[in-house]
Parts: C-alpha cells; structure tokens; sequence
C-alpha cells in the first residue's frame, strides 16, 4: 500500500465512523453530543483533501472550521436559554 | 512504511471510535485532541510544514471554545430558576 492510499484509507474509514455516529450514535438527542460527532467528519474530510493534494483548500477548510464551531456553540447555548423560558 | 504515518493513523482511528463511543462530553474533548494530533502528525509526514502551522494553531482554539461553551451549556440547563416570572398559582 502507498502512502497516498494509507491516508486516504484512513479518510473514508473516519467519514463512515462519523456518518454513523452523527445518526445513530450514543445519546445522540443531546444537540451538544451531536455537534461533537460532527467534528470527527470534518477530520476524515481534512484528510481526503491532504490525499487529494488540495492544500489551499486544506488551509482554508481547517481555519474555518475553529470559527464555525464557535457559532455554533453559541447558537446552542442560546437555544437550550430560549427553552427554558 | 515509516513509523510516524503508522503512529499517526493509529491515533486518528482510536480517537475517532472514542469521540463516537463516549458520551461524556468531557472524554469527548479529550479523544477529540488525540484526533487532533493524529491529523496533525499525518499531515506533517507529508511535508505540507505551513498547514502544519495553520492546523497547529486553529485547533487549540477550537478545543478550548467547545470546553467553555459545554461548561456554560451545563451552567444553563442546571440552573434553577429562584424567582421565576410568572405567579406560583398560575404556574400550573
């Protein structure tokens, strides 16, 4: 196996881990537990486009990714607020 | 085969399995870093050095942000309500 295939291996293997964690996980009803499992996707995604060699997209993909999870953090938190009004 | 890929996909399968299986989310965060750092070591094994950097200083960041918003979440859903808006008799 090349080194190429090793990763891109290792991309789909956490693509399908996450898609069906995300679905059917453990205690998957908590919007906090989902969010978290959405992040091993992202990950498996990382890796395809190291494989792929895309590194501008690679660069781009990784620094939004800090920024998307703090909205969605906080669109969390605000709702779980709204609720128990 | 050199032995950091090897290490390094080793980590992001066990930190993968871990993320989905815990439902702590604090363990969660926990193997989401071991996810981290095997991206990061992958990456690294392929000579992409300034993604290294990029990766290296984004994902800190958005460990620490889940750790602040999971405490603030748990602050949020256990905090009991003292003096509520509405009248004790018409709560019902």
């Amino acid at each position: 196996m090349e080194f190429i295939e090793y990763i891109l291996y290792i991309g789909y293997l956490l693509l399908i881990i996450g898609i069906f964690g995300t679905v059917i996980g453990p205690k998957v009803d908590n919007p906090f537990i989902r969010m978290m499992n959405v992040e091993v996707l992202t990950v498996g995604v990382s890796l395809i486009f190291l494989a792929y060699d895309e590194a501008l997209a690679l660069m781009t993909f990784i620094s939004v990714n800090a920024v998307s999870s703090l909205i969605l953090v906080r669109a969390i938190v605000l709702n779980a607020k709204y609720d128990e009004e | 085969m050199e032995v950091l890929p090897l290490i390094s996909g080793i980590c992001c399968i066990l930190g993968g399995i871990g993320v989905i299986l815990h439902t702590n989310p604090i363990n969660k965060i926990i193997m989401f870093a071991l996810l981290e750092v095997g991206m990061i070591g992958l990456i690294v094994s392929s000579y992409y050095l300034d993604i290294a950097i990029i990766s290296s200083l984004c994902e800190p960041i958005c460990t620490i942000i889940l750790l602040l918003g999971y405490l603030k979440y748990i602050t949020t859903i256990k905090k009991k309500k003292k003096y509520g808006r509405d009248l004790p008799v018409l709560s019902k």
